[in-house]
């Protein structure tokens, strides 16, 4: 979309002569959107919208294109066609416009009468004036005015207007701006825009109306009138009104009941279109497409009846869409002053939509991220394994009592020859034994992470977990390395306070083999809130979990001499080490695998 | 497992001024944990963690034992009080006793060692009152003198006493034997065990099981308030079958939880001397035979090599040759070192006490005690200086994470459901159950199968959230039997979005995630139904890689899509392959047909696209579907670029006509509006 500057006025021909079919003009200027173009020429005889009456339709046609106008509006002090371009036109073009004339006819016909009931009802009615008047293509004309009118008198309003018509009186036209015909002490019956050239209209010798629409020459002209109901309200009386085409001529004027979708769609976005160039949105601009008797109510919402009832749900879609784009626009480009004087920025914001990661997943991320920091690969190994694997290579015979420390599911399937059956990993230390046969020759930094099972199932225990092992084999691996790694570990993860100790532990597969605490970070280690004891930790320490120097049959069992190379491990579960988050105070774990969304849209 | 040890208990075993709370502090830190301190009948009472190779540990001698190693270390005096069991050892093995009168038969020396002594005019009656605290105070109900003398014997010593009622083995023989399978017993609680075989029973010779040794005493042959007579005992027995026995009957005795982990068969002399000992005090009982010593195999703990080398590298530090022997020596290990001209080569010859004999097999085992005794809160802490491995493997954990990220930024919740399944969500899979992987003892009916798709647990996750409009997601591996018996089972990683928005979002979410991929994926209808899939599904195309499928669920109102990862991985790009930026004007411009309503738009917006390389992309803006109606209205924008000039209308007037003839004839498509 291109914005075009509109410093030229287009010269209105239609002001002075209503009945002008055709006529040749330049084109000031050409903007497109594919098929679609507003074109402003010097001068016109398209009616733009307002002031009660349609828009025109019809063609502008030039040397290689032509354009079918479907609407012309006013844009500042021009007028800008709408339409669809056929072939090519260029600025400067000269072009021949003609007007859709049944229409226009039409449209003439529906705004006199608007004028003859007026001044019919205003020689009848001296105390009442007219408020403001509807005027739309085929149905539901209508005038308001101050006071009551009583609905006996219609005949009686019918019998002075077929009078006016019978007198044939002449109807002239005169241009005046508004300040002028507020100093000519001309009362003013409808809203009128600042930014046209006012026109006055003379009906006979009566007084003077302003008027900038399209009129019959004479009252002479105006086809028979009908009156529909009164309606009442606020002390005004809204009389409906209707012209009614002589049944010879009906066959020359198009029809207008009925508007398929595709072509109120062309209409919503017509308007969005032009709307779409105007640069910066002020009270005018806005009262012009969004005011009562802007562009949107006049053009569109008005029209929405003329849809079939099958089309009439998606219409409103539409119209609605509409209302939402211009009201963005109007948001976007809104310049005016005020708006910058206020702001309300206490006002809910538009959330985009939000999803959550699994706290697992962050868990997870964040323990990667720290051991990737000091040189770890982390690897994915199996979770149904053989107990070779799981077990057996970890220095732990078939029928070892140190097994019953892990409560193992086992798969019910027949035995491997040489690797034994199959389990769920019990933990993932069946990663020691793989990532030796993987990478064979040290060093050896692994972070296996994944997946553990288990039958058990309370407020600690998951029969399903995860778990993060890790194992460092190469020369001169001791356990100050081991304890430099968790303290590392510890600070990443817990905060610069934090740090680890080790306590004489027993597991099969290392040795000298440790438990691990890591220091409470709510009570600093300290073990006391206050006088009170530390409700979180165990005088001061969390357990998370094993280590140790790697067994040296475990390092046998994966092809390693345990005389050259010595290394560590050690494995914890991801859900243990991150309940102990400070500030987290989550002490059931078994929410994490439940799917409630109030519990993970916490995260 | 945890044991209850009594301070004032455990001052009868260790001299030292030390108050509870220091010996809590600093044995927890050298040796076993000790969790709690409680008062109970007004001493403290240790609630101790002991690791279960450390049997040893198990008793109120083997945790006295270790603090006399440990205290010290912390600068605080503590000494293990020897044993006063010489004399009474010395009278129960008098050759001036008769020999006991029953005949013991130990088939297939399955017993490592049998001791049995006869103790005659036994006082049954309640215990005095410091025996019953003492074992109020262990967690030990106090039931008469003979019974509560042999568990306060276990709790002190560490190795379980066994009392028969002497008069109730009228066969005077115990044979040591196998049980075959179905043979029946009634442990001394009267409970009726029916044996699955190959567990250690004692035989009077008729085939009457009179004993089941090292678990729990039978019926027939047990202590009861008419008891004058006693045959006090200690077995033996192979700790894998009194694990087993155990096990399998669901007997889990104080005595079978000891006897499981090999409790020290030197320890079974000391244990009855101190038991006849109580007997005499408590019981006044008299003496009725000669102790009967059966030990066939002594044990004799393995003497260890450990070199000072060794032991440093794995502290990171030296400990001087004096140092490291003393505390071996508090440990009761006998250390022989050599070498001492240079402290840095010293050899130490290492002998465990007995009652160490399986646990110090290895010099590592001998470098965790010097370790832990010096302290590990001693040792410094530095991560490690070597050098950093390059061994990457082939999964891309950072396009997981990447992956997910993007799902969670555009509204989606990462759910982690349950690997195991129920029987309902294995069948929703589309597999048959027996095509699953069965767990053989599943804990839950819940969690009985591995499952196949990750769909039936999303799906599931709608029902615990009713009434809510949710995109979810979970990355996880699915698990497909294994082909071959030597095949492990193939672990898939599966990525599945469940949403019940609509169609169009998911496929929005799809396409999205696709397009941060660099992958250029379409959607082709699939020629038959898939899995859970509705027959409205479609297979994700790119090229000819079909890298997951997308639909309706069968009889739901939720849509899902299905990937294989792995194929992601393989084909996602970090990356896309640029192109100029055009800086020439583009043409946009909509366009309106009527189509009829069975009819794949993405194929509409491809064939059009397919026209001219000057239509730079198709969107569709606006469906307008009347009820019932066979024909729909659908507005695409087209936008036409070219890369080096701009175009004018007149350059699109043909493109356009193409467009539109080629829907209408292939897709009985009508252009709304003229050309």
């Amino acid at each position: 979309m291109y914005y075009t500057d509109y410093t030229m006025t287009t010269k209105l021909l239609y002001l002075t002569d209503s009945y002008k079919k055709t006529c040749h003009a330049k084109i000031m200027s050409l903007d497109g959107n594919g098929g679609q173009v507003s074109v402003v020429l010097d001068h016109t005889i398209f009616y733009p919208q307002g002031g009660g009456q349609l828009s025109d339709q019809g063609s502008i046609s030039g040397p290689a294109g032509q354009i079918v106008v479907s609407q012309a509006l006013f844009q500042q002090t021009t007028v800008v066609h709408h339409g669809t371009l056929h072939g090519t036109l260029e600025v400067g073009d000269r072009v021949e416009l003609t007007l859709d004339w049944p229409l226009r006819y039409i449209h003439m016909q529906q705004h006199t009468a608007g004028h003859i009931l007026d001044e019919a009802v205003k020689s009848l009615y001296p105390e009442v004036y007219g408020v403001s008047g509807s005027h739309s293509i085929g149905h539901r004309f209508c005038l308001t005015f101050s006071g009551l009118i009583d609905e006996t008198k219609k005949d009686e309003i019918l019998d002075r207007i077929n009078e006016i018509r019978a007198d044939n009186e002449p109807i002239a036209t005169q241009m005046m701006t508004k300040a002028d015909i507020i100093a000519a002490g001309i009362r003013i019956p409808f809203k009128l825009p600042e930014n046209k050239p006012l026109r006055v209209i003379t009906i006979g010798s009566r007084q003077p109306i302003p008027d900038g629409g399209t009129q019959l020459k004479s009252t002479g002209e105006l086809w028979p009138v009908t009156l529909g109901s009164f309606s009442y309200e606020n002390n005004q009386t809204t009389i409906h009104y209707q012209v009614v085409a002589p049944p010879q001529k009906a066959g020359s004027i198009p029809s207008q009941s009925r508007l398929n979708l595709a072509e109120f769609l062309r209409l919503n976005q017509d308007i969005l279109l032009t709307a779409q160039t105007v640069k910066s949105w002020d009270t005018t601009t806005v009262s012009l497409y969004l005011g009562k008797n802007g562009l949107f109510n006049q053009n569109l919402a008005s029209q929405i009846r003329f849809l079939a009832d099958f089309d009439k749900r998606e219409g409103g879609k539409i119209l609605n869409q509409t209302k939402t784009d211009l009201q963005n626009l109007v948001g976007a480009g809104h310049s005016h002053p005020a708006s910058e004087d206020f702001l309300d920025v206490t006002k809910p914001g538009t959330l985009p939509p939000i999803g959550h990661l699994h706290p697992i997943t962050a868990a997870i991320a964040e323990i990667t991220q720290i051991f990737k920091g000091i040189g770890f690969t982390r690897v994915r190994y199996p979770e149904v394994d053989y107990d070779h694997y799981v077990f057996t290579n970890l220095n732990m015979p078939a029928n070892h009592p140190a097994r019953d420390e892990w409560e193992t599911f086992f798969i019910d399937a027949p035995p491997h020859p040489t690797k034994g059956g199959l389990v769920l990993t019990t933990h993932t230390s069946n990663g020691q034994v793989r990532e030796m046969e993987r990478v064979k020759t040290p060093p050896i930094r692994m972070l296996n992470l994944g997946k553990c099972y288990r039958r058990q199932q309370d407020v600690t225990h998951t029969a399903m977990f995860h778990q993060f092992e890790g194992l460092v084999i190469d020369r001169g691996i001791t356990i100050q390395h081991l304890k430099g790694t968790l303290d590392y570990f510890a600070r990443k993860f817990y905060g610069p306070t934090a740090v680890s100790r080790i306590r004489p532990f027993m597991f099969k597969f290392t040795e000298p083999s440790f438990e691990v605490d890591f220091s409470c970070t709510n009570c600093q280690g300290t073990g006391k809130q206050g006088e009170e004891k530390c409700r979180f930790c165990k005088s001061g320490w969390h357990e998370v979990g094993g280590a140790g120097m790697v067994h040296p049959n475990v390092l046998r069992a994966g092809g390693i001499d345990p005389e050259i190379y010595q290394g560590f491990a050690f494995g914890w579960g991801v859900e243990r080490v991150y309940t102990l988050k400070p500030g987290l105070h989550l002490d059931d774990i078994r929410p994490l695998y439940s799917t409630n969304v109030q519990f993970l849209n916490q995260f | 497992m945890n044991i209850l040890i009594p301070h004032r208990w455990l001052l009868e075993h260790l001299e030292t001024q030390a108050n509870p709370a220091t010996i809590q502090k600093d044995v927890s830190l050298c040796g076993p944990s000790i969790e709690r301190l409680n008062q109970v009948l007004g001493d403290a009472v240790y609630d101790i963690e002991v690791t279960t190779n450390r049997v040893d540990s198990m008793s109120v001698r083997g945790v006295a034992q270790e603090a006399a190693a440990i205290l010290p270390e912390f600068g605080v005096k503590a000494v293990l009080k020897p044993l006063k069991l010489t004399t009474i050892t010395k009278t129960i093995t008098s050759p001036k006793l008769p020999p006991l009168d029953i005949k013991v038969i130990n088939n297939d020396g399955l017993s490592h060692r049998i001791l049995a002594i006869k103790l005659t005019n036994v006082h049954l009656k309640p215990s005095p009152r410091w025996l019953r605290e003492r074992l109020e105070q262990v967690g030990q109900r106090a039931i008469n003198n003979v019974i509560d003398i042999t568990n306060y014997i276990m709790w002190e010593m560490g190795h379980p006493v066994h009392a028969f009622d002497y008069d109730k083995l009228t066969r005077k023989t115990i044979i040591v034997r196998v049980a075959k399978k179905g043979e029946k017993l009634t442990t001394l609680d009267h409970k009726t065990h029916s044996l699955s075989g190959g567990e250690v029973v004692f035989d009077d010779g008729t085939g009457e099981i009179i004993d089941l040794p090292g678990i729990m005493g039978t019926a027939n042959t047990v202590v009861s308030d008419d008891t004058t007579n006693v045959l006090l005992w200690i077995e033996s027995i192979d700790a894998v079958k009194i694990r087993q026995a155990s096990m399998g009957m669901s007997i889990r005795s104080q005595a079978a939880i000891l006897n499981e982990k090999g409790v020290d068969p030197n320890l079974a002399l000391p244990a009855i001397a101190r038991a006849v000992e109580l007997y005499q005090a408590v019981c006044r009982a008299t003496l009725g035979s000669k102790l009967l010593d059966i030990y066939p195999h002594p044990q004799v703990p393995k003497t260890i090599t450990l070199t000072q080398v060794k032991l440093d590298s794995y502290l990171g530090l030296h400990i001087k040759p004096k140092r490291v022997a003393g505390i071996l020596n508090n440990l009761g290990c006998q250390v022989s070192t050599s070498g001492q001209t240079d402290p840095f080569n010293t050899l130490y010859k290492v002998t465990p006490p007995s009652s160490r004999t399986k646990d110090l097999t290895i010099y590592q085992d001998l470098i965790e005690e010097v370790a832990r005794i010096y302290g590990y809160h001693h040792l410094p802490s530095q991560v490690m200086p070597t050098s950093i491995p390059d061994t990457p493997t082939t999964e891309n954990f950072d396009l997981e994470l990447a992956v997910k990220n993007m799902l969670v930024g555009f509204g989606a919740n990462e759910v982690y459901t349950y690997s195991m399944v129920s029987e309902a969500l294995a069948t929703r899979s589309g597999y048959a159950l027996s095509d699953h992987l069965k767990i053989k003892n599943p804990l839950i009916d819940d969690f009985v199968y591995l499952r196949r798709s990750l769909v039936p647990s999303l799906m599931a996750v709608f029902a615990d959230n009713p009434g809510q409009k949710l995109t979810v997601f979970e990355m996880q591996n699915v698990f497909h039997p294994k082909v071959r018996p030597t095949d492990l089972p193939q672990e898939q990683l599966q990525l599945c979005i469940l949403s019940n928005h609509s169609y169009e979002h998911l496929k929005g979410v799809v396409d999205a995630l696709l397009q941060k991929l660099y992958l250029n994926a379409v959607v082709v209808p699939a020629a038959h139904s898939h899995d859970h899939f509705s027959h409205a599904a479609g297979q994700i195309m790119s090229g000819d890689q079909v890298l997951g499928y997308i639909g309706k669920i069968k009889h739901s109102d939720l849509y899902a899509a299905v990937f294989d990862f792995a194929i992601i991985e393989r084909l996602a790009h970090s990356h896309p392959t640029y192109l100029p930026v055009i800086t020439s004007a583009p043409i946009i411009e909509d366009l309106t047909f009527a189509l009829p309503t069975h009819t794949y738009i993405g194929q509409v917006i491809s064939a059009m696209k397919a026209v001219s390389p000057l239509i730079f992309t198709i969107t569709q803006k606006d469906l307008y579907r009347p009820a019932n109606a066979d024909l729909q209205n659908i507005t695409f924008t087209l936008v036409y670029r070219h890369p080096k000039q701009t175009l004018s209308v007149k350059d699109i007037v043909p493109i356009r006509k193409k467009v539109v003839l080629k829907l209408k004839k292939v897709y009985r498509a009508e252009l709304i509006g003229s050309i």
